[in-house]
Order: C-alpha cells, then sequence, then structure tokens
C-alpha cells in the first residue's frame, strides 16, 4: 500500500500510458497462445494459413515491442522515486541539528541512505515485472475460461496455491538466511582481528593458536549454516517446481474426468497453462519481495518524519546574520545534563563561565571524559544549552543567528572528518595550498586536483595536517583545535605551538586550542581547566 | 576449470554422485514432458474424455523422483562446496598466521580480505545456481533428444535457432556486465558522499558553503546512479525480452515451418510445441546462470592462487617445531644489523643501521628519535618481527636462529604504536582474574570496563584507553621483558605522569625489563638509559638531561 501511494505520489506521470502498453503486451500474449495452438492444429490437417502466419509476425512484434517499453519505462520511473527519496533524506539531513542527528544514530541514517535505498532499487524492478506478468496472467486466465471454466478455475487454484507456498516459506528461509551470514560475519571478524592484530599474534605462539581455533571453528560453524540454508532452498525450490508441473497434469488426467466435451480443447488449453506456468513462477518470486519494498519504504518514511519536524527548527536557525564577526565569544551559567534512556540525570556539565577574545590563545585542559568535548559542542552551537547563555560579543544569541554564528568556525575535532573535496572553499588559492603542504611536509604525498586532495589516505596525524590547511584556506574568524597535536612529531609540534597559534593570533582570530602539551601553556594568553563537568580559569604556572 | 579443482579439495570422486543426481533431475522432468503429452494427445485423438491411470501414476512417480533428486543435488553439491571452502579458507588461515611480517605489510591487506572473504562468499552464496545449472544442461539435452524421436528435422532447426539465440544472448550480458560495473562505481561515488555527511556532520553543520555543495554534489551523483542504473535496466530487460522473443520465433518456426518441410510431423505439432515450451524455465536458468558461473569461477580461480601466493610469505621455519628459549638471560643484543627498506625506482634506499643495541635485564630502556627515523622498525628489529639484511639477535651469548624466534618472542610482550586491542585475552588460558582487576584499577579503567571469562565487557573506548587495556593485556601476560611503543601519547596529563612517576618505576621494580619509544622529553629521567636513533643510527644519551632533539 506504501509503495502504492508513493508510487501515486511521486512519479504520477506514466502511469496511464504504461498500463495501456501493459494490457497491448498481454493481449499479444494470449493472441500467441490462440495462434500458436490454432496453428498447431491446422499444421495437422496440412494447410498452413498465410492469414495466421502474418498475424503470428505482428503479435510477436507487438508483444515484443510493447513489453520492452513497459519494462524499460517502468524501471526507469522507479529509479526517478528512489532519486526523490535519496535526495529528500539527504537534504532534510543535512538540515537538522546534531542532538537530532545522534539521537536517531548514525548507524541507522547510513542505513536508510544506502542499504534501504539500495533494496528499493534492487527490488523495484522485479516488483515491475511480477506486476508485468500478473496482468498477463490475467488476460491468459479469460482465454483459458474461454476455453474451459473449470480448467480455469483449477489451474489458477494450483497456481496461486504455489504463490502462497512459496510466500509462506520466505520467512523461514530468510531466518536462516540471516543465521548463515552471521555466521560469515564471524570469520570475518576473526580474519579482521588476524590481520590487524598480526605483530601481536607473531609475538605470542599460543595466542595465534587461539586466534586460529577460533576461526576455524567459525568457518566450520559458517560451513553448516550455509550448507542447512542450501538444503532448505533447495527443498523449496523443487517443491515449486514440481507444482508448477502439475499444472499440465491437472489438465491431462484430473480436468477430464469432470467436464464433457473437454477432448475438444484439451490440446490449446494443455498449451495455455504451459505458457500459465513462467509468469506463475515470477509472480510467486515477486510476491514475498514486495514486503521487503514496503519494509524498506517504511524505514525511510519513518525516518524522514522523525527528520522533518527537526529540521523544520533547525531551518528558523538561518532567517538572520550577526552584526560584524565577533571579536568576544562565551559562555555564561550554561549547563548541560546528560540523561539515560528514562530520562534520569546521568552527568551534568556546567554551569559553565567562558570567555574567548579575539587576539588571545585560550588554551583548556582536563583529563579523558571531564567534560572538554562537550564545551566545545556547546560553544560551537552544535547542541543547545540545557539552561544558561551563548554570548557573541556580551549580547545573547538570537535563534535566527544560529547558522550564521556556526559559520564563525573552523574546526578539527578529535574525532574530525577530512573530505576529499574542499567543498568549504570558494576557490581555493593554489599557491597558498601549496605553500601549506610544504609548510606540513605534505607536498610529495598529496596534491590539490580539481578542488579535490588527491589522497586521504594517510595517517591520522597526516590527516589533521591535512584538516588544519583547509581550515586555514577557510579562514574563519574563530577556530577550535581539539588536541591536534596529540598525533604529531616534535618536529610539526613546534611549528603549530611555535609558528602557527602565534600567526593566527597576530590576524585577530579566536583561537580555542584543547592539549596536554605542558611545554607550550606559556603561550597561552588564558587558560581553563576542566575537571567533573565543572570549568575554572587557571593560572598557566599552576596547570599540570 | 577452476571450480572443479576446487570441488575435488575435498577428495573422493563428488562429480560423479553429482551428475547422477542431475542426470536423475533433468530425466524425470523429460518423462513428465512425454507422459503429458502423450496424454493429451490421446484425449485429442479418441475424441473422448478418460483418464489413463497408468501414466497418472507415472506422471506422479516422475515428480516425486523429480523432488527426490532435484533437492539432493542443491543439498550435495552446496555442502561439498562448503566444505571445500572451509578447507581452502582454513589452510590459507594457517599460512597466514605464519607469514613474514614485512611482507604482510606489503602484501596488500584488502587483497587478503576480498580474496578470502569475497570470494569465499561469491562462490558459496552462488552454488544453488551452479548445482541448477549443470541440471539445465543435461535436462536441454535430453529434452532435444526428446525432439529428435518425435522429428530429426525439427530437433536439428531448433537446435540451431537455441545455438544462434544463445550466443547473441551472451554478447548482451557482456555489454550488461560493462552497465553493472560503471553502476558499482558510480554508487561507490554516492555512498562515500554519504559518508562524507555522516562522518562530516559537525563540520558542515559549521559551515554552511561546505553543506550546500555537500548537497549539490549528492543530487549530481544520484541523477549520475539513477541514468547508469536506468541504462542498466534497458539492457537487461533488452537481454531478457529478446530471449522470450527468440522462444516466440521458436514457436512459430515448428507450427508454421516444420510442417511444410516435413509433412509426417503435422500431428506431432502439439508434442514439439509442449517440448519447446518445456526449455522455457532451463534455457533462461542457464542464461542467468552463466554470468554467475564466471564470477564463481573467477573467484574460485582468485582463492586457489592466493594459495600458491601465500606460500612465498611464510616466515621461513615457521610452520615447524620452534624450540624455547631459557627464561633466565642477563641481556638480549642486536649485534651489526643492517636494514634496508625497498625504495621507489630511482632514490636512493633508506638504511636503517649498522645497529648495535644491548639491553640488560631489569633496565629502564628509552628510544627517542624524530617521525620516520625508523624507531618503529628498530622495535620490530628488536622483536625479531623485522628480518635484517645482516646482524643478528642474541641471548646473551646464544645466537637466536629462524627456528628460535618464536622462543625468542615468547620472552616479550609488546604494546605497539599502531596496536591491537583483542577483546579476548587470546593466549592466556585461565585468565587470573583478581591480579586482571587490580590491573585495571592500577589504571583507573575498572569503572569503565570489567574483564568477564577471558574477554574485556568493551573495548570500544578512546584510543588512551585502549592503550591502558593492552598495556593490561601485556602485563597479563607475564613476560620478562615489556616493550611500549610510544604508550603515553595518547594519554592525559596526569595520567602520564602516573605513567612515568609511578607505573614504570614499579615494573622495573618487579623486574621487568622495559624499552620504551616515547617522545615525553619531560620524564626522559625515568629511563636508566636513553638512546636516540637518528638518520638509521643509534646514539647513547644521557638518560637524564634533556638533550632536544
Amino acid at each position: 500500500m506504501r509503495l502504492y501511494k508513493a508510487v501515486l505520489r511521486e512519479i504520477p506521470e506514466n502511469l496511464k500510458p504504461l498500463l495501456l502498453m501493459n494490457i497491448l503486451s498481454a493481449v499479444a500474449t494470449m493472441s500467441l497462445v490462440a495462434l500458436v495452438s490454432t496453428a498447431a492444429r491446422e499444421g495437422g490437417t496440412g494447410q498452413i494459413s498465410g492469414r495466421l502466419m502474418l498475424m503470428f509476425a505482428i503479435t510477436v512484434t507487438l508483444y515484443h515491442v510493447t513489453h520492452i517499453y513497459t519494462l524499460v519505462t517502468a524501471s526507469k520511473d522507479t529509479e526517478r522515486l528512489i532519486h526523490k527519496l535519496r535526495i529528500g533524506l539527504f537534504d532534510l539531513i543535512r538540515r537538522t541539528d546534531l542532538v537530532t542527528i545522534e539521537k536517531i544514530g548514525h548507524a541507522t541514517l547510513q542505513g536508510v541512505l544506502t542499504q534501504d535505498t539500495q533494496i528499493l532499487a534492487e527490488v523495484l524492478p522485479m516488483v515491475v515485472i511480477g506486476f508485468q506478468q500478473a496482468v498477463m496472467l490475467l488476460f491468459l486466465a479469460a482465454y483459458l475460461a474461454w476455453l474451459s471454466p473449470v480448467a480455469c478455475i483449477l489451474a489458477f487454484g494450483l497456481a496461486g496455491l504455489t504463490v502462497a507456498i512459496r510466500f509462506s516459506r520466505v520467512r523461514a528461509l530468510r531466518t536462516m538466511m540471516q543465521r548463515a551470514d552471521e555466521a560469515e560475519k564471524r570469520v570475518f571478524d576473526g580474519l579482521t582481528e588476524l590481520l590487524h592484530g598480526f605483530k601481536e599474534i607473531r609475538m605470542n605462539a599460543l595466542r595465534a593458536d587461539d586466534v586460529t581455533r577460533t576461526l576455524a571453528a567459525a568457518s566450520r560453524e559458517s560451513c553448516r549454516e550455509s550448507s542447512l540454508l542450501k538444503a532448505q532452498w533447495g527443498r523449496n525450490y523443487a517443491v515449486i517446481e514440481a507444482m508448477l508441473f502439475s499444472l499440465v497434469g491437472l489438465m491431462v488426467f484430473v480436468v477430464p474426468l469432470w467436464v464433457a466435451g473437454f477432448h475438444a480443447v484439451i490440446l490449446p488449453t494443455t498449451i495455455a497453462v504451459l505458457f500459465i506456468s513462467g509468469p506463475v513462477s515470477t509472480v510467486s518470486f515477486v510476491t514475498p519481495l514486495v514486503t521487503k519494498a514496503e519494509m524498506a519504504l517504511e524505514n525511510i518514511e519513518k525516518i524522514k518524519a522523525q527528520l522533518f519536524s527537526a529540521a523544520k527548527t533547525a531551518a528558523s536557525e538561518e532567517s538572520e546574520l550577526l552584526e560584524q564577526a565577533p571579536l568576544s565569544i562565551a559562555l555564561s551559567r550554561a549547563e548541560l545534563s546528560f540523561r539515560d534512556g528514562k530520562g534520569a540525570p546521568l552527568f551534568k556539565v556546567g554551569p559553565l563561565n567562558a570567555e574567548f577574545r579575539a587576539g588571545e590563545i585560550t588554551m583548556i585542559t582536563g583529563g579523558n571524559g571531564s567534560g572538554k568535548s562537550t564545551l566545545l559542542r556547546l560553544l560551537t552551537g552544535l547542541i543547545p544549552l540545557d539552561s544558561g547563555f551563548l554570548l557573541a560579543d556580551h549580547a545573547e544569541l538570537r535563534i535566527g543567528q544560529m547558522q550564521d554564528y556556526r559559520n564563525q568556525f573552523s574546526a578539527i575535532f578529535s574525532d574530525f572528518h577530512l573530505s576529499r573535496r574542499l567543498a568549504s572553499i570558494e576557490e581555493p588559492d593554489q599557491e597558498k595550498i601549496r605553500l601549506m603542504l610544504e609548510r606540513f611536509g605534505m607536498q610529495e604525498k598529496v596534491s590539490v586536483v580539481n578542488g579535490s586532495f588527491s589522497t586521504i589516505d594517510l595517517s591520522s596525524g597526516q590527516r589533521k595536517r591535512l584538516a588544519l590547511i583547509v581550515a586555514e584556506l577557510e579562514d574563519k574568524p574563530i577556530i577550535v583545535l581539539d588536541e591536534w597535536a596529540a598525533d604529531q612529531d616534535p618536529h610539526f609540534r613546534r611549528i603549530f605551538y611555535e609558528e602557527l597559534l602565534p600567526d593566527m593570533k597576530t590576524r585577530g582570530k579566536i583561537i580555542i586550542a584543547v592539549t596536554h602539551d605542558d611545554r607550550w601553556f606559556h603561550l597561552a594568553d588564558r587558560m581553563y581547566r576542566m575537571n567533573e563537568g565543572q570549568i575554572e580559569e587557571t593560572n598557566r604556572a599552576t596547570v599540570i | 576449470m577452476h571450480l572443479l579443482r576446487l570441488l575435488h579439495l575435498i577428495g573422493g570422486k563428488p562429480l560423479r554422485k553429482l551428475i547422477l543426481f542431475a542426470s536423475a533431475s533433468a530425466l524425470s522432468t523429460t518423462l513428465v514432458l512425454s507422459v503429458v503429452t502423450f496424454a493429451a494427445q490421446q484425449i485429442d485423438k479418441t475424441r473422448e474424455e478418460f483418464v489413463n491411470l497408468p501414466l497418472a501414476v507415472l506422471f506422479l512417480l516422475s515428480l516425486i523422483v523429480y523432488v527426490v533428486f532435484e533437492t539432493r543435488l542443491v543439498e550435495r553439491f552446496a555442502s561439498d562446496i562448503e566444505e571445500a571452502i572451509d578447507l581452502l579458507r582454513m589452510k590459507l588461515i594457517r599460512r597466514l598466521r605464519h607469514a613474514d611480517l614485512w611482507k604482510i605489510e606489503h602484501f596488500g591487506q584488502s587483497r587478503l580480505f576480498t580474496n578470502i572473504t569475497q570470494s569465499c562468499k561469491v562462490v558459496s552464496s552462488n552454488s544453488q545456481y551452479l548445482a541448477l545449472t549443470m541440471r539445465s544442461v543435461i535436462q536441454i539435452g535430453m529434452i532435444l533428444i526428446y525432439i529428435a524421436t518425435v522429428s530429426l528435422l525439427s530437433c536439428i532447426l531448433l537446435t540451431a535457432l537455441l545455438a544462434v539465440a544463445t550466443t547473441v544472448y551472451y554478447r548482451l550480458g557482456l555489454t550488461l556486465e560493462k552497465c553493472q560495473e560503471a553502476l558499482g562505481r558510480d554508487e561507490g561515488k554516492l555512498f562515500e558522499c554519504v559518508a562524507d555527511l555522516l562522518d562530516g556532520f559537525k563540520e558542515q553543520r559549521l559551515n554552511s558553503r561546505r553543506s550546500r555543495a555537500l548537497g549539490e554534489e549528492f543530487n549530481e551523483l544520484s541523477l549520475h546512479t539513477v541514468s547508469s542504473r536506468s541504462e542498466m535496466h534497458r539492457q537487461s530487460w533488452q537481454q531478457f525480452v529478446f530471449g522470450e522473443t527468440m522462444f516466440n520465433l521458436m514457436l512459430g518456426l515448428v507450427v508454421f515451418v516444420i510442417p511444410v518441410y516435413s509433412p509426417s510431423v503435422r500431428t506431432e505439432l502439439v508434442k514439439i510445441s509442449a517440448a519447446v515450451l518445456f526449455m522455457v524455465p532451463p534455457v533462461f536458468g542457464l542464461m542467468q546462470s552463466l554470468t554467475v558461473l564466471r564470477a564463481a569461477k573467477a573467484a574460485a580461480g582468485r582463492m586457489m592462487e592466493l594459495d600458491s601466493e601465500l606460500e612465498d610469505i611464510v616466515e621461513p621455519c615457521s610452520e615447524e617445531a620452534q624450540q624455547s628459549l631459557p627464561l633466565e638471560f642477563s641481556e638480549i643484543r642486536m649485534e651489526n644489523m643492517v636494514f634496508a627498506y625497498p625504495a621507489p625506482e630511482g632514490e636512493k634506499p633508506f638504511t636503517l643501521g649498522p645497529l648495535n643495541l644491548s639491553v640488560k635485564r631489569g633496565e629502564v630502556l628509552f628510544i627517542t628519535g624524530g617521525n620516520g627515523s625508523g624507531k618503529s622498525s628498530l622495535i620490530k628489529l628488536l622483536t625479531s618481527l623485522y628480518h635484517p639484511e645482516q646482524g643478528m639477535l642474541y641471548q646473551d651469548k646464544k645466537a637466536i636462529t629462524h627456528s628460535e624466534f618464536a622462543g625468542y618472542r615468547a620472552l616479550m610482550a609488546p604494546v605497539f604504536s599502531d596496536f591491537h586491542l583483542f577483546e579476548h585475552l587470546y593466549g592466556l588460558g585461565e585468565v587470573d582474574t583478581p591480579a586482571a582487576r587490580e590491573l585495571l584499577g592500577w589504571m583507573e579503567m575498572e569503572r569503565v570496563v570489567g574483564i568477564t571469562g577471558n574477554q574485556f565487557t568493551r573495548t570500544e573506548l578512546s584510543t588512551g584507553q585502549r592503550k591502558r587495556l593492552a598495556l593490561v593485556a601485556a602485563l597479563l601476560e607475564k613476560k620478562p621483558i615489556l616493550i611500549l611503543d610510544e604508550w603515553a601519547a595518547d594519554q592525559d596529563a596526569y595520567f602520564r605522569k602516573k605513567f612515568y612517576r609511578e607505573i614504570l618505576p614499579e615494573l622495573k621494580r618487579r623486574g621487568l625489563t622495559i624499552i620504551a619509544v616515547t617522545h615525553d622529553d619531560r620524564y626522559f629521567d625515568a629511563a636508566d638509559r636513553r638512546i636516540h636513533l637518528e638518520y638509521g643510527r643509534l646514539r647513547e644519551l644521557h638518560a637524564n638531561r634533556e638533550d632536544q632533539v
């Protein structure tokens, strides 16, 4: 139903011509059956009618043309449907706030955007042909009913039963498939472990034995599960095929028992039934796929609904601009509580009071889990405060200004993402890029081609250097650096603290750096220390 | 034929039985065909409605035989293939387990992954179609023979038409495959863009321009995918409808053309038409599985090839019995060790060494040096994971030979800079749980992670925290030598201090020999000795002076 509605809503343009062509192709099939059986009998009398042959040629051509038209057009349309769904989702995600995105979860979103749309893309063409063959079956049924109503009822009764059996067995098969996949995934995990932990494994023969044993067990299990799955598949397949054979058996061994005068139509009936079995097989194969497509569509629509309201509020943050690039940003009595699934508080950050000024280097220290990352997220406007204020130039930010406020930042978080494309920079300055790459010792590893880095398959320290180059090219008023220097060697660490940070300072940026490098604490104009969700301004000398 | 070679790994003569099953299944369907058409014609001829009971029984019997043997065929084929995969997979894994580190690092991990996991999957997930292909071939042959018994001319003409159709169909399939490859590439780009949005969500929230650019790029990529997928569909439907039309033409041939040339067949046209219709499923099945067959064949080939390639990367003597070394020693030493990295063409290779280094039992040794100075390689040489071009490792007076590497390595527990944290504490046998708990407490991880059985309760933690767990695991091994490569780099200032001021001295007190690569000049005094690696050479420095790099 969902599928039907989505089709009506998103791609209604070609439905009428499609239906027409579909009916034409079904009529062509029907007349083909009639022609072949008539010709087979007339051939028996030794006379071939030229008229019949001509009709046959026309029918085959009509069949070919309408068939291709229906399938190709319908597939194209389903692709358009998927495109619309995909683009809609992508844009919604883009406009949604971080909290909603994290609540829904990375894996879910990725699943919807890639797997579910992929399922639709693969399944919908099958549904298309299933529908096309179902229409064909309707016309063949009419023809069969004209030959012999009883034969028609019996044949389609059995055909219906075949479809039902296939449908009813799908779930059991899917469960087995899942188990086989899981077993295989365990082999994959074991192999990943073997390769990633290879040095550790080579260092310890006992560990190597253990890992190999675990893998052998997983491999064995995967072998067993797959064999079971295939055996079940084989049973299902053979039974369905046997039922399709029985369709013909029914005509020659059962129908004659009941229908007087059947001998006159037995040959065309047999041929017609042979024509039916192909489409019946297709329809029985496709019916379960409709459920699969419906499920994928349901997932997509569910996530869309969840994102929709959030994206609307997020959009309201784009209405106003800041008066100027801020010279000071601050948190005032800012608080945020983390709650578990039932809403009970787990961990509270704040009240936070902290100010960051243009032309100053502000360093933030604090142990693991002290709330540094949360501080940065609040300060950059990525997540809203529970209470308190976010200030720019000592004035509280209005909702409408939030997006413009966020646009003032370049940030390299500890879980930063480096994208290959320099999408955030309008006209990348080639000369500047070259100089920066050289300064960071990356000129031989990476270049910028067509606004993209030639590679980002680098160590995390090297990728952070590229991220810093991007930030410098963006040249925003505020820069946030979360433990940037942690995976750099002493040489680049020194360049970073003693050359880059002071240089940014003279350019009047607000510089916010989370760091543990006490050797360079003296360069800070201001220092904060985070501890158990609280912040305090500290003297540079007393920090360790 | 790689698939057959793969199948023969399981020993015996698996093919013989499979062919038997396939033939029985094919024969029973041909029987169904002949029984049904015969019965229909009988009714037509006699102009009377009756049921030929013996024929009906024969029909039922054929159906039963079909179901039994078709099932057996698929089942047997799948289990044989799965068993062969299991055998080959474990053979590859056993080889890997004994591989040489340097060679593995330069073999390409992704190639290993795809060849082992993907190839197995391709063969395994298509095994039923392979079984059906086998049956279809036999079945088509039998139906053609059946037609030949009715009319030789029909058989010849139909076979010829079938051959032409098959060739064209196959050709169309090749174009289709190209379309599929193009589609795969487009989809890869599309998914990369999705990852860019989700992984870089914060970044795009902080930058409207980036966000917009991302949206535009995705739209463009999605449109690309739409057109290449539509093209792929067009090709595949064309192929499909071509196949159907060919069958229609075959029927036309039977009912319009053959009677003209072979008047005697006129009464048998129904038989031949029915036979043609019976050929539809096996012919289509066969055509569709040709692609699958080719993919499976290639996958099986890749797996076999990998087997012989892996043979070359096994560390010498590693697969043989290894000798252990005494746990009591007073020093380990590397003498005149030279290690050359293969350089890209036209450049001078970077050489490490000659290195001379002696580590006394119970001392704390720090190794320093800039990025790329070769510290990590030094560690791998010292642990005998890399093999030098010259020079030897010694335990006291004894030179370490290939057959003693495992014993030598058994003296050491390392935490490498690119360490891997195993969720299971493999190789420890029964885990000493109280000791493990105590270590977790010492690393201040007891509130974050527990140990149940021989497994950490979670390992999805920050790098700093995972390094602490890796240290716990290394200490649980109770080896005399502990090797740490930039262990403290990801710790915060507080825990770094604890590590150098409390943990290292305590470990030394317990008698461990500690070799640590470090950058933390503030704590260089925590070492007994410090050596500096520069330009591939080692230089001994005073431990407690702040010599800067």
